[in-house]
């Protein structure tokens, strides 16, 4: 970086890093991205094309711990029927507590999004409001309407395939391309179906779209893309930036600590990479986006930021039920889009009695994994010899996930904090989950299980192979709240442009901002909106030397 | 090998991995099967009574089933052990029900024997071997593409997909 003198380091780069550092670069802004895992090569690294595809998972493989749980509570015999199960295997949680399962988070150039399943959702605007309306969690100190205009700058730069009709998500623009084709395994399900399903909204190209392909329906983004018709930030954000000359990226390089300086602005970061090299970086600007553990880990070792007490708390986490069973066809059901098909019918956080904050409904069969006879065999179909043998044919292709996401809202007793034991592999303290499931959670799960029975007793599934839900396992690929956006300095950390309320040059872009989780959204869309309208303020804020 | 951490939006582990994640007899019904030899006969007779040929899809063993797996055994401590005690036990078993060898038996019996193991208490070696063989085998047998022609459309996900996705899966 002799070379190179950056006026903004981000830290992360993912869904929020990505975009405001695109949104920087483009403004000929010098900007360096500090990435703590590899890039990944997609022809290279996502071997989707080779005999052993279905054994490979995507190729982030930590071989050091990345967090610690806390003891999980108690499961309550009174909601047995919220326990995860298969016909195949029995219950998953034969224990008496909360299992601690799995945060997925990819550490690389373009974070999660590279297994992520393309969902490019806009949050429900009533969603931003929970706190006024329902009295729960906490209002967005922006509207729907603030944010809507940067919502459509990355629908564009993804190019983001969707139908026009979305309800209370209302469009300035229409989506960039044509919605997908929903798969003959999405109709098959849906199309007896009381509720309204429409093509989800997905950055996954219908078309060519700025020299890349239109996707070819393999079924496996979760696999990571080794075509670049999934939008993740790598392919999209991260290239166009690098693309502008302004922007540098420096992979396998951990920041371990941010430095105040003098007046309230933050003074530089020490950066360390894989071969034991320490350095410090000195800029204007410093944007933290490591995602809601990382980033208030990151606040929290490096004791800045956290005036009002709040880094780390609210933590909020992914709620989901999911339904997996045997069409009475052959649906060829391993065809197609991870997640083709979403319902939107109670996502307003009205929509479930008695437990506010809505849920979406898709249509999920890739997503879960049933894409090829090695899950059948594992998953689907019991048995062995002759008839196992039979049993396999006459099943591949049948297999159908109705998925639920639904909504999480804070409580005391979930936050992230720093392991007083457990370090990572420069011996600094991992970040710990401290996570607790409510009664109002359980009885949103309790609602989204009825309808995922409700869907496949609708669409003909004759045997339920799985039901899997997160009350009696935490397994999150979505987390939020930890370093919540406010106007108040007092019960937020960050303002309305992300920036912290004391230190003037230090912004966060990520889902630790969001004061409410949405109600099953796919965060990643509205973490880059966010991103980008952040990106812009520290624009102007440089063009106008107020920082 | 890696092992999979299936299912990224939501995965319970014990539903959704793949299996321990390490790697012949062709006894198609009618046929007189061929009866392999040397020290890991055993295993290859068990794999395969496991996974059996029959009119449309190859034995276990023919695929080089048993051989993989027997790779990653002899590699491994643990699994060696389990390898063993599970062994030791089909052979006990097959002759307190027939005074017979495990190999030396006709399928059937063989097949019983198996069941023995598939339904023996969770903590048992006969069961913990028996699940944790019959979950690999199937790993590696059904990642195999000559397994792929009974399922139709079925061929790796690139660089080809599945243009013909919203229309109805040929028939096979």
């Amino acid at each position: 970086m002799q070379d190179f003198e950056p006026e903004v380091v981000v830290v992360g780069s993912g869904a929020g890093g990505g975009a405001v550092a695109w949104t920087l670069a483009n403004a000929g802004v010098k900007v360096v991205i500090l990435e703590s895992g590899p890039e990944f090569l997609p022809q290279y690294d996502y071997p989707l094309s080779t005999d052993d595809w279905e054994l490979r998972d995507f190729p982030d493989q930590p071989d050091h711990p990345r967090y610690t749980f806390a003891e999980l509570q108690n499961l309550d015999p009174k909601l047995e029927h919220l326990l995860s199960r298969s016909l195949r295997h029995g219950l998953a949680n034969t224990g008496s507590k909360r299992l601690a399962g799995q945060y997925m988070h990819v550490r690389g150039v373009g974070g999660s999004t590279l297994h992520y399943s393309g969902e490019a959702h806009r949050l429900h605007p009533d969603a931003m409001n929970m706190y006024s309306r329902h009295g729960v969690a906490a209002d967005w100190p922006i509207s729907y309407a603030e944010l809507e205009p940067y919502y459509v700058k990355a629908e564009k730069l993804i190019g983001v395939a969707g139908p026009d009709n979305q309800g209370a998500r209302w469009r300035s623009e229409p989506f960039p391309l044509p919605p997908h084709a929903l798969s003959y395994a999405s109709r098959a399900v849906t199309r007896d179906s009381t509720f309204n399903w429409q093509a989800n909204s997905l950055g996954i190209l219908s078309r060519a779209y700025r020299n890349r392909p239109p996707c070819n329906y393999c079924a496996n983004c979760n696999r990571g893309c080794p075509r670049g018709d999934k939008g993740s930030v790598d392919v999209t954000f991260i290239r166009s930036a690098l693309a502008t000359g302004n922007c540098r990226i420096e992979t396998f390089n951990t920041v371990t600590e941010i430095h105040a300086g003098k007046n309230d602005e933050v003074r530089s970061v020490t950066v360390r990479n894989t071969a034991g090299l320490t350095h410090e970086i000195s800029a204007r600007v410093f944007v933290a986006a490591c995602g809601a553990l990382e980033t208030p880990r990151l606040l929290l070792l490096s004791s800045i930021a956290n005036e009002s007490g709040q880094v780390g708390k609210n933590f909020m986490e992914t709620v989901l039920w999911q339904l997996s069973g045997l069409h009475k066809e052959n649906l060829g059901s391993h065809r197609g889009l991870p997640v083709d098909t979403v319902c939107w019918d109670f996502n307003a956080p009205h929509s479930i009695p008695g437990a506010p904050g809505g849920c979406t409904l898709t249509v999920a069969t890739p997503q879960s994994y049933l894409v090829g006879p090695v899950a059948y065999a594992h998953r689907v179909v019991d048995g062995w010899g002759r008839q196992h043998k039979q049993a396999m044919r006459e099943q591949f292709g049948r297999a159908i996930t109705i998925q639920s996401g639904g909504a999480f809202l804070p409580n005391d007793s979930s936050y992230i904090d720093l392991d007083p034991e457990e370090k990572d592999l420069f011996g600094q303290p991992l970040p710990r989950i401290n996570s607790y499931v409510d009664d109002t959670t359980t009885k949103r799960l309790t609602f989204m299980q009825g309808l995922c029975r409700q869907v496949s007793d609708e669409a003909g599934i004759d045997t339920i192979v799985e039901e899997i839900g997160t009350y009696d396992q935490f397994v999150a690929s979505h987390v939020f709240g930890t370093c919540r956006m406010g106007d108040s300095p007092e019960d937020s950390v960050v303002d309305r442009w992300g920036r912290s309320h004391r230190w003037k040059n230090l912004f966060i872009a990520d889902a630790s901002v969001f004061p409410s989780s949405g109600g099953g959204e796919a965060p990643s869309l509205t973490i880059q909106a966010l991103a980008i309208r952040t990106g812009e303020h520290i624009r102007d804020q440089l063009a106008r030397r107020a920082i | 090998m890696q092992r999979r951490s299936v299912l990224k939006i939501l995965c319970v582990a014990q539903f959704l991995t793949a299996g321990v994640g390490r790697a012949a007899v062709s006894t198609v019904e009618g046929k007189t099967p061929h009866r392999p030899n040397g020290p890991h006969a055993l295993f290859t007779v068990f794999v395969d009574t496991l996974i059996p040929a029959d009119d449309e899809s190859p034995a276990a063993s023919e695929l080089g089933v048993a051989k993989k797996m027997l790779d990653t055994i002899n590699r491994s401590a643990s699994l060696k052990a389990l390898y063993s005690e599970g062994l030791k036990w089909l052979d006990r078993t097959a002759h307190q029900m027939h005074t017979k060898n495990f190999i030396d038996l006709e399928e059937p019996q063989r097949v019983d024997i198996i069941s023995l193991a598939e339904k023996a208490d969770h903590a048992s070696v006969q069961r913990k071997f028996f699940r944790e063989m019959r979950d690999w085998a199937m790993e590696l047998y059904y990642s195999h593409p000559d397994t792929w022609s009974s399922f139709g459309q079925l061929h790796p996900p690139q660089p080809v997909g599945y243009f013909n996705y919203s229309s109805a899966p040929e028939k096979t």
